[in-house]
């Protein structure tokens, strides 16, 4: 934390040494000032972190003095220093938002207790205002990068049509097909952006409810190969399957499906034509652990850290006509971590890619 | 009729424009890497170069036109940069606004109407 700067206002000079003397060897910042003009002259000036304030001042009431903290909006705890604490002094002074009180006379260790108090609270104030910073910094930043991302195929799908309705696209009505395909594929790419980012929100805003029921992975798994079996047809590559069901478990069938159906889609679009895919799975003891492993394009060794992150795609020679929200690892590692589970990646650039899930076999509540 | 080179990283982007100027008669090359295209315009001498300005890297197309415009290319082309930040953050964005630093000789927002294309090109391959 940087250096915290306090004010010590007090009229006698005894006060204003002493307390600099025990602050400035606990390495605060002090800076004094002898009646109330000076002192709040120094507090409008900034710079200032905490205060410590006579209840008596021979220019003006120490009380007043909070009353212009608070109408100035000036951010400063004070500590009001008082001669004779009463009850009804500390209720007039905290209901003019004192945050503290010394009561005169008091001692080094007094002093030092009250400021560390306060400076705990400044620590977390400036915590709290720093993280709400940040929360807004990341919100502003996914709005910028989900705009941008509808933006790019929307560009696209306008400038084709634009170029049909306008005569820029001949008139080989092969050519215009062509044409129409190109936008019905951005279009499926941006539906597949809203979706993944619906799930994103829903999971995140723990709005998701989870519905853990029995059920069979392996009746999972080979559902999701059948429906992947076109793609990786298409593409020459074959899916192996290495398990035997049934493996029982209970968990949220939804959810593992969504996980599996992002690993073998990956699986098949990162490999290379021709390739393999290999889903393993088994249950040992109270976990079950599911890979799948590719013999793709693989991952370089500074983009592995970032995988999991949201619209983070590696961009390498091989990856750019390859279709993808950014957002299918993100999905996946929210909702492995939301089943108590953990994911772990292993590959190597131009070799193959392997993602493990272990999860446990019976998800608690 | 003037021949055209493309350079974007988009090919959707650079398949409809290559349909725009097609349709005017022009011929088109397009290239899809920032690095292969000054190679490519020595090679292929085109009379106008369109550039996008984020490519791969973000400077890669600020770069690019700054290499044509030393003339490493064996020639030095008219340059229209194309441009989707310019809209974002409202900043007008041509070539009076950042001082002439970037040496184009036009610019265009994304997304572009294919006439202010045409325009472009047509004007500055005829313009020598």
């Amino acid at each position: 934390m940087e250096a915290v700067r306090i004010l010590v206002i007090d009229d006698e000079e005894g006060m204003r040494l002493g307390c600099r003397k025990v602050l400035e060897r606990r390495g605060f910042e002090v800076k004094t000032a002898a009646d109330g003009a000076e002192g709040l002259s120094l507090l409008r000036s900034g710079g200032i972190d905490l205060a410590l304030v006579d209840y008596k001042l021979p220019d003006r009431d120490g009380m007043s003095i909070l009353d212009e903290v608070r109408s100035e909006g000036l951010d400063v705890p004070c500590i009001m220093i008082t001669a004779y604490a009463t009850l009804e002094s500390a209720v007039a002074a905290t209901k003019k938002g004192a945050y503290d009180f010394l009561a005169k006379p008091f001692t080094p260790a007094e002093l030092n207790a009250a400021v560390d108090k306060a400076v705990e609270y400044i620590r977390l104030q400036r915590e709290a205002k720093r993280l709400k910073e940040e929360k807004k910094r990341v919100r502003l930043e996914f709005v910028r990068i989900v705009s941008h991302e509808l933006k790019a195929p929307l560009a696209t799908i306008e400038g084709y049509l634009t170029n049909l309705l306008e005569g820029y696209a001949g008139d080989d009505p092969e050519a215009w097909r062509r044409i129409l395909e190109r936008c019905k594929l951005r279009a499926e790419g941006m539906r597949k952006l809203i979706e993944d980012l619906l799930d994103l929100t829903r999971i995140e805003s723990g709005s998701k409810e989870s519905r853990p029921e029995e059920m069979d992975l392996a009746a999972l798994l080979d559902d999701i190969v059948e429906v992947f079996e076109p793609q990786a047809e298409r593409k020459k590559v074959v899916v192996e399957k290495e398990y035997r069901p049934p493996i029982p478990m209970f968990a949220d069938v939804g959810e593992l499906r969504i996980v599996f159906t992002n690993l073998v889609s990956n699986a098949i679009k990162y490999n290379r034509e021709g390739g393999k895919v290999t889903v393993k799975a088994a249950r040992e003891g109270d976990e079950v652990t599911v890979e799948v492993s590719d013999t793709g394009i693989g991952i370089r060794e500074e983009d592995r850290k970032k995988l999991f992150t949201e619209f983070f795609r590696a961009r390498t020679p091989e990856t750019r006509n390859i279709p993808g929200s950014g957002l299918g690892l993100a999905i996946v590692r929210k909702l492995v971590e939301l089943g108590g589970g953990r994911i772990e990646v292993e590959s190597e650039y131009g070799k193959g890619t392997t993602f493990r899930v272990t999860l446990p076999a019976r998800r608690e509540g | 009729m003037a021949k055209v080179m493309m350079v974007d990283d988009d090919p959707d982007f650079l398949d409809i424009q290559r349909g725009v100027l097609e349709s005017r008669g022009h011929e088109v090359i397009t290239v899809e890497k920032a690095s292969e295209a000054v190679e490519a315009a020595r090679r292929e001498k085109p009379d106008v170069v369109v550039v996008d300005l984020m490519m791969e890297e973000e400077d890669a197309g600020f770069e690019l036109c700054y290499r044509f415009k030393k003339g490493e290319a064996g020639f030095v082309p008219p340059v229209v940069m194309v441009t989707g930040v310019a809209s974002d953050p409202g900043i007008p964005f041509d070539g009076g606004a950042d001082g002439g630093w970037i040496k184009a000789d036009a610019f265009l927002n994304k997304p572009i109407r294919p006439e202010e294309l045409i325009s472009a090109v047509e004007r500055l391959a005829g313009g020598e």
